[in-house]
């Protein structure tokens, strides 16, 4: 990897912003730190001055100066290395006791501290960068005392500690620095493989999968490539869902146009009256694939869910018993018997159209498959919640294996393929619709025969009425 | 067949124009063209706003309106109109197609509505309903086709003196197609106003209805007055072709 890629990579500019901003709050607490001890460090030392000047001047008071003088004349024996420097000079500024020679000149009046640098190197001789802190007093007869202390320990620690904390910040940069590039490089390859693999993937191989790391850490990285593969495993099966369907859709519909076009072929060859029942014949091809494309239409168009101002509040037995009356005469002339078991009224809020349809095509099976002089029941189970509709005849039924097939667009059993017409989204449609309505299919044994059990809240689940329901209720 | 039947039935009414406003060329052609066929005047348009011009400056008989126009939309047109006072009858053409783009265009002002893709036969038999709607406004009692007789006040048919006895479904459906005597009516036509609800059959169980219904209107009589037009659906009408019609 060449370093200018590495400058650009995203991580590294998050790992240098994030060592700069870290660096910056490690100053500012430094700061403040640096600051709190030597504000400490003086306010101790300016109570000390103070405390010795109370004292002395205490001792003033009740002795004069010479006790005064006499008292700072100890002080000065007392302490080898001077700890503190005393000056007591007489009203003419001349010297009485300590151990500094001369008053210095910027030091004011009054009980003010003053720095004395300067004023103290001269009269101490000492080297130029002593610093020295001190406060001068003035007594009732004109004498004055100076107390003062020089600060050289702690300003050298401080320094020290300074030249330390810097040295530390530009060490913890470098290091930082270096180990954003290593990361950034670690995150930049493991990133540009998922970007390899997915380009891979989108030039068209859906069969590769990004390779997940060796090392067995759960992190988050990890998660993401598993839920990216488990993503393209979704797609995949969408694919070969969408793949089959279309496989379908062109077999299913390929048949009848073969068929309508080789009517169309042979018609200039039919005499006059032929031709008439080969144009009905092809009208009623036609009507077909158009009924057929329509119900795909349609059921794509409730399963995308778009179609929900079709909801009103309506009486779901009423649709029931309109079915089943619609399609009585078809039963009849099959000699069943439709035995229904609907309670007088279960109101709730649903698209009638749509399950008059999907109760129709359920029905409709029904009558199809029952043999002749058999028998369906319609039941339907009206609770608080929810609304229980059965559809059951003594037909050949459907195979368990292929219960859940058969609400596939086009599924067809084999067995009913050659036997019953119909086009292999009658059920596909009630299962949409089903779903439409927060419901559910059930296909089961009705030995014989197949029974199939919808269950249907019979309030929307979710707050999307507003539109239905102020719809005039049709 | 369907469209020779369709149109005889539509002889004399030359001087009826419609107003055809579709973006689609294709679909354009082949409505024009049917229309022309079936001896209507038509005029077209391939914008929402050049067809609302000439809605709203020209008298026509009837509008089909395509629901998706470049320019302004069918709804947006019928709803203008409507808000000036013009009724024209108006059929929408839609590919949407669900319940609730019915209810919309319904809502709208439309008079009827067509889910693309159709069959012409359909759109036909629609458009005839439309224009008869227009003039037959006045509330009728009684219905006469030949020598049957609807009572719609006291639910009796009688075909010939003769009393027939019908089922309420099956009156229900004498009486739209008594109503429409001499029209094509379509099998979804049917189930929209005689069953009321908008879905597709898969099977022929309205075939199976109009069956039943002429066991008892045309079993016992030499005249059959109830025909199947192939293709398209079902007419009621007078007994013998009349070709001074």
């Amino acid at each position: 990897m060449n370093p200018s890629r590495i400058l650009h990579a995203e991580t590294f500019r998050y790992a240098v912003l994030y060592l700069t901003g870290v660096s910056l709050a490690v100053f500012v607490v430094l700061a403040i730190g640096y600051g709190w001890v030597t504000f400490g460090y003086f306010r101790d030392l300016n109570a000390l001055i103070g405390a010795e000047q109370e004292a002395l001047a205490r001792v003033q008071a009740e002795g004069g100066r010479s006790a005064t003088a006499a008292a700072i004349g100890e002080r000065v024996q007392a302490a080898g290395v001077p700890r503190l420097f005393y000056l007591l000079v007489d009203a003419e500024g001349g010297k009485v006791a300590g151990n500094l020679s001369r008053w210095p000149e910027r030091i004011g009046e009054g009980k003010e501290w003053v720095g004395l640098e300067h004023a103290l190197e001269e009269v101490t001789g000492a080297p130029a960068a002593i610093d020295f802190i001190g406060s001068g007093r003035h007594f009732d007869d004109g004498s004055r005392l100076l107390v003062a202390r020089h600060y050289k320990d702690i300003s050298e620690f401080l320094r020290l500690a300074l030249t330390v904390l810097l040295q530390a910040m530009l060490a913890t940069i470098i290091v930082g620095a270096i180990g954003a590039a290593l990361l950034s490089m670690r995150l930049k390859r493991l990133i540009s493989e998922v970007n390899d693999s997915i380009a891979t993937i989108l030039a068209g191989d859906l069969s590769q999968r990004i390779p997940v790391l060796e090392d067995n850490r759960d992190d988050d990285f990890r998660r993401l490539i598993v839920n990216f593969n488990h993503m393209l495993d979704r797609i995949g099966q969408l694919m070969a869902n969408l793949q089959q369907l279309s496989d379908n859709i062109a077999h299913d519909l390929r048949t009848p146009l073969t068929r309508l076009r080789n009517r169309i072929a042979r018609l200039e060859f039919d005499d006059r009256e032929a031709r008439g029942e080969a144009v009905a014949g092809m009208l009623q091809e036609s009507d077909d694939l158009l009924a057929t494309f329509n119900a795909l239409l349609r059921i794509a168009q409730i399963e995308a869910g778009g179609a929900r101002s079709g909801f009103a509040p309506t009486d779901i037995a009423l649709i029931v018993r309109d079915v089943c009356e619609f399609y009585e005469p078809l039963a009849a002339e099959k000699h069943q018997t439709v035995c229904i078991d609907l309670p007088p009224a279960c109101p709730g809020v649903f698209d009638r159209d749509l399950l008059f349809q999907a109760c129709a095509n359920l029905l409709d099976n029904a009558i199809k498959y029952a043999p002749r002089d058999g028998h369906i029941e319609v039941t339907m189970r009206c609770a608080p919640e929810t609304v229980e509709l059965e559809f059951a005849d003594d037909g050949p039924g459907i195979p368990p294996a292929e219960r859940e097939r058969v609400f596939e667009r086009f599924y067809r059993v084999e067995a009913s393929r050659s036997g019953y017409p119909g086009n292999g989204l009658g059920l596909s449609l009630v299962r949409a619709v089903g779903n439409l309505h927060g419901g559910s299919i059930e296909l089961g044994d009705n030995a014989p025969g197949l029974r199939v059990v919808m269950r249907l809240p019979r309030q929307p689940a979710r707050g999307e009425l507003t539109s239905a329901a102020a719809a005039p209720a049709r | 067949m369907g469209v020779q039947a369709a149109q005889r039935c539509v002889q004399g009414a030359n001087e009826m124009r419609i107003l055809v406003i579709e973006d689609d060329a294709s679909v354009q052609e082949y409505i024009v063209r049917g229309l022309r066929e079936s001896g209507f005047t038509v005029d077209q348009a391939c914008d929402g706003k050049q067809g609302l011009l000439r809605a709203s400056t020209e008298d026509y008989d009837a509008l089909v309106v395509d629901r998706m126009l470049p320019g302004m939309d069918g709804l947006s047109i019928i709803r203008t109109l409507r808000g000036a006072d013009n009724h024209t009858p108006a059929l929408i053409l839609s590919a949407l197609g669900e319940v609730d783009d019915r209810v919309k265009g319904l809502k709208a002002g439309g008079d009827d509505y067509l889910v693309k893709p159709f069959a012409f036969a359909e759109l036909l038999a629609r458009i005839e309903v439309l224009l008869r709607r227009k003039d037959a406004s006045s509330a009728v009692t009684r219905l006469r086709v030949a020598d049957l007789e609807m009572d719609l006040l006291s639910h009796k048919v009688v075909r010939a003196g003769r009393a027939l006895n019908l089922q309420p479904r099956e009156f229900r459906l004498l009486e739209y197609l008594m109503k429409h005597a001499g029209q094509v009516v379509t099998r979804t036509m049917l189930l929209e106003n005689v069953w009321d609800y908008h879905f597709d059959p898969q099977t022929n169980v309205i075939d199976v209805h109009i069956s039943r219904l002429r066991q008892k209107l045309d079993k016992e009589f030499d005249r059959p007055l109830l025909k199947t037009v192939r293709g398209a659906g079902y007419m009621l009408d007078e007994p013998e072709p009349d070709p001074a019609r």
